[in-house]
């Protein structure tokens, strides 16, 4: 997972959820897709939801679409107190799930 | 998915439709017993995912940074936000008659319009006058 990775491949996702508008489709070199999206962000807002996130005690659910990986880079600034947050989550299957699963 | 299928003319078989019921019940099961928030999941077909084991996965409150109940939606009358809140629920919380114990309604609710425009490939909306 990541940006820099050697064989990384990146592309548009289209999705109607208005929170992945601008969120890409990464494809690693071991073949593992992952959802990426950015978002502006205050720091507390970022404090808060992380901290939510953490104590929800919803992280193991098999159900839930969460991240996998968070990252917040503050804006940089003397008085700055937004900066970017990217949230990974593990891909999802864009295609149609095959009758066997069912 | 929903549009995929409708391109396709490709209805959603009747096993599938059982497996999301199943799934995203199970869903709200897991917010409701490890989560603090008294509110649930909100539900509808732009919250509902699939992952790569074809297992289906509800992006929740948790799920996004700066994402909303319905309720505030509904409290904010943010029309371009999609909720699926029960008809009573929304019309108390738009007159402020708040009823905290009466949550379940709207996720039973959401789940069952989820499921029906799976089924019918549709826009709840379109087919259920909330007026």
């Amino acid at each position: 997972m990541g940006n820099s990775n050697k064989g990384v491949k990146e592309s548009t996702f289209k999705s109607s959820n208005p929170h992945l508008n601008k969120a890409k489709l990464i494809e690693n070199s071991t073949h593992d897709r992952y959802i990426e999206a950015a978002f502006k962000a205050q720091n507390k807002d970022y404090s808060d939801w992380h901290n939510a996130l953490k104590n929800s005690g919803c992280q193991e659910s098999n159900y839930l679409l969460l991240p996998t990986k968070v990252n917040y880079n503050a804006d940089a600034g003397l008085c700055g107190n937004t900066g970017t947050l990217t949230v990974t989550h593990h891909l999802l299957r864009i295609n149609i799930p095959s009758s066997h699963m069912f | 998915m929903i549009k995929e299928r409708l391109s396709e003319k490709k209805n959603f078989k009747e096993s599938e439709l059982w497996f999301a019921l199943y799934s995203l019940t199970a869903a709200l099961v897991d917010i409701r017993r490890n989560g603090k928030t008294p509110k649930l999941g909100d539900i509808n077909p732009q919250n509902v995912f699939v992952n790569d084991e074809g297992h289906i996965r509800v992006a929740n409150i948790y799920s996004w940074p700066h994402e909303r109940f319905s309720y505030w939606k509904v409290l904010e009358n943010d029309k371009h936000e999609n909720t699926l809140l029960a008809p009573e629920d929304m019309n108390n919380w738009q007159t402020n008659h708040l009823d905290n114990d009466n949550n379940h309604q709207s996720e039973l609710f959401a789940i069952g319009a989820t499921i029906i425009s799976a089924a019918l490939l549709s826009d709840f909306k379109s087919v259920y006058d909330f007026k």
